[in-house]
């Protein structure tokens, strides 16, 4: 067990005080989306972990060793934690280049080149953060986070800002960071089908209580909360990261790995299935 | 001409900027951190020169440099410094009188960073003092250019306290401010027009500069 966490604290909500409730233990690798309405205490949970936040009671353990224990009076500083922690609005240091924002979290040379690259960043790297558009700057945030040699990396809501395709895009970049470098990852997000996508384990908070459930796709199903979608796609052209599908009558071009899916050609045909909300009816009518 | 007066008011002005950053980063650090019940009581003491007449800080200082004192006689009597009417003295009470031109801007340009900046630099490691130097002040470059330029401006323009503990010794505690008062006393205007002219144009083009930077960095962010 890598994450041990059993923590209380009150929080203040729109609806008055309530306590926050978490119990959960996590397993190395486990990639976690918390799940839960607005301001509900999903951000303090993430920076209880990182020792931004101090929890009222409980304790909080990582490979066994206690970084929180308020009957031991034990609270490590987030300086003695070390977490990767990409916060909502990136907190990229605006004085220093991408290498810079990089290397302040860690030296590592190598580990800087190999990042820059896996993250597409390598031509980037000595202009500031207020020169990059949001999606770079979010590359940046995810590369910088996993800079920091922890097990742990914790993502507050990392796509919340961007625009649908880039959010496709990143999505994919995250995954495959995770496969690569396997960190115990918490993710808060509000966006379903991003957490299927991603996410093995989901947290619920609800109220003041949280349950963890092993398969999220199942929670949403039993929620009706999701509709699957199957579509049949005809490959018009494909480069390394794309492939222009002519699904109907419309073209649409979705983010593709070798890794996923190997020996594709122009002109095979692909079943694509898709977790899509449950759409709101807008109008009712007699036929 | 007689240019000492000027000489030793922008001598007085940078040593008491210099000693003031020095002394002000981190009180303002602290400050702007503080959630401490009782932070507005610092604040309020750091701020008091603002709206004192700097007469009654000359006076209490007065009293507290005199060898009859606490303060004035230990000096004294262990280091055989006496602060009363000496450069020393003055530098000690500007560094108090302009505390607040130091700290304030640099308060308020730290304040207005989002604080995922430092807990960011935390979650990595780094101690506070790193994160001050590494990613705050150089995020404040202004504010800092701001405190700086008030520092030493409002120190070439003591005129009260510097009447009260520092006399008017030629070359020791006879500044420009103080000069241009005394040669009016004299009737000798075209002396007193000089170091008030002298004056006005270091003051005009010290806050030109200040502005033109302030509006070049804040065209670079």
């Amino acid at each position: 067990m890598l994450l041990n966490v059993d923590l209380q604290k009150k929080i203040d909500r729109t609806e008055g005080a309530q306590q926050l409730n978490i119990q959960m233990e996590l397993d190395k690798g486990d990639f976690v989306a918390i799940y839960g309405a607005s301001g509900i205490g999903k951000t303090t949970l993430l920076r209880m972990i990182a020792g931004l936040s101090q929890a009222d009671t409980g304790f909080l353990a990582i490979n066994k060793v206690l970084w929180f224990d308020e009957e031991k009076n034990i609270n490590l500083s987030p300086q003695e934690r070390k977490v990767g922690f990409v916060f909502q609005d990136y907190a990229l240091f605006p004085n220093m280049t991408i290498f810079e924002n990089l290397h302040f979290a860690n030296s590592n040379a190598s580990l800087i080149q190999k990042l820059l690259k896996q993250t597409n960043l390598e031509a980037l790297k000595d202009k500031k953060p207020t020169q990059l558009s949001g999606g770079q700057q979010q590359r940046v945030a995810l590369a910088r986070a996993l800079m920091v040699d922890s097990p742990i990396l914790l993502l507050d809501e990392p796509l919340s800002a961007l625009d649908h395709s880039l959010r496709q895009e990143m999505q994919h970049l995250i995954a495959e960071l995770h496969q690569s470098y396997q960190r115990t990852t918490l993710m808060v997000s509000h966006d379903i089908p991003e957490i299927i996508s991603l996410a093995n384990k989901l947290l619920v908070i609800k109220g003041s209580a949280t349950i963890l459930y092993d398969n999220p796709k199942a929670y949403f199903e039993q929620e009706n909360l999701l509709d699957e979608i199957e579509e049949v796609g005809l490959v018009l052209a494909m480069n390394e990261n794309e492939l222009l599908l002519q699904i109907g009558e419309k073209k649409r071009s979705i983010p593709y790995s070798k890794v996923t899916l190997e020996n594709i050609q122009v002109g095979d045909r692909l079943c694509l299935k898709r977790w899509v909300l449950p759409s709101e009816i807008h109008k009712i009518e007699r036929q | 001409m007689n240019w000492s007066p000027l000489f030793l008011s922008l001598q007085l002005a940078f040593i008491t900027t210099l000693c003031l950053l020095i002394i002000g980063i981190p009180i303002a650090a602290k400050l702007a951190a503080s959630s401490a019940r009782y932070k507005f009581l610092l604040e309020a003491i750091v701020s008091l020169p603002l709206v004192l007449p700097p007469t009654v800080l000359g006076f209490y200082l007065l009293i507290a440099f005199s060898k009859n004192s606490v303060l004035g006689g230990f000096l004294y009597e262990t280091f055989d410094i006496q602060l009363l009417f000496s450069f020393g003295g003055l530098v000690f009470a500007s560094i108090l009188y302009s505390l607040p031109f130091m700290v304030q801007p640099i308060q308020a340009g730290l304040q207005n960073l989002p604080a995922s900046l430092s807990e960011a630099a935390y979650t990595m490691g780094k101690s506070k003092r790193e994160v001050l130097w590494h990613v705050l002040l150089p995020n404040i470059k202004p504010a800092l250019l701001t405190g700086i330029v008030l520092s030493f401006a409002h120190t070439i323009g003591e005129f009260g306290l510097v009447l009260m503990i520092g006399g008017k010794i030629p070359g020791e505690t006879l500044v420009a401010s103080i000069a241009v008062y005394d040669e009016v006393e004299s009737l000798n205007y075209v002396q007193a027009n000089f170091y008030a002219m002298v004056l006005l144009a270091t003051s005009f083009v010290i806050l030109g500069i200040t502005y033109f930077i302030n509006a070049r960095l804040s065209l670079k962010s």
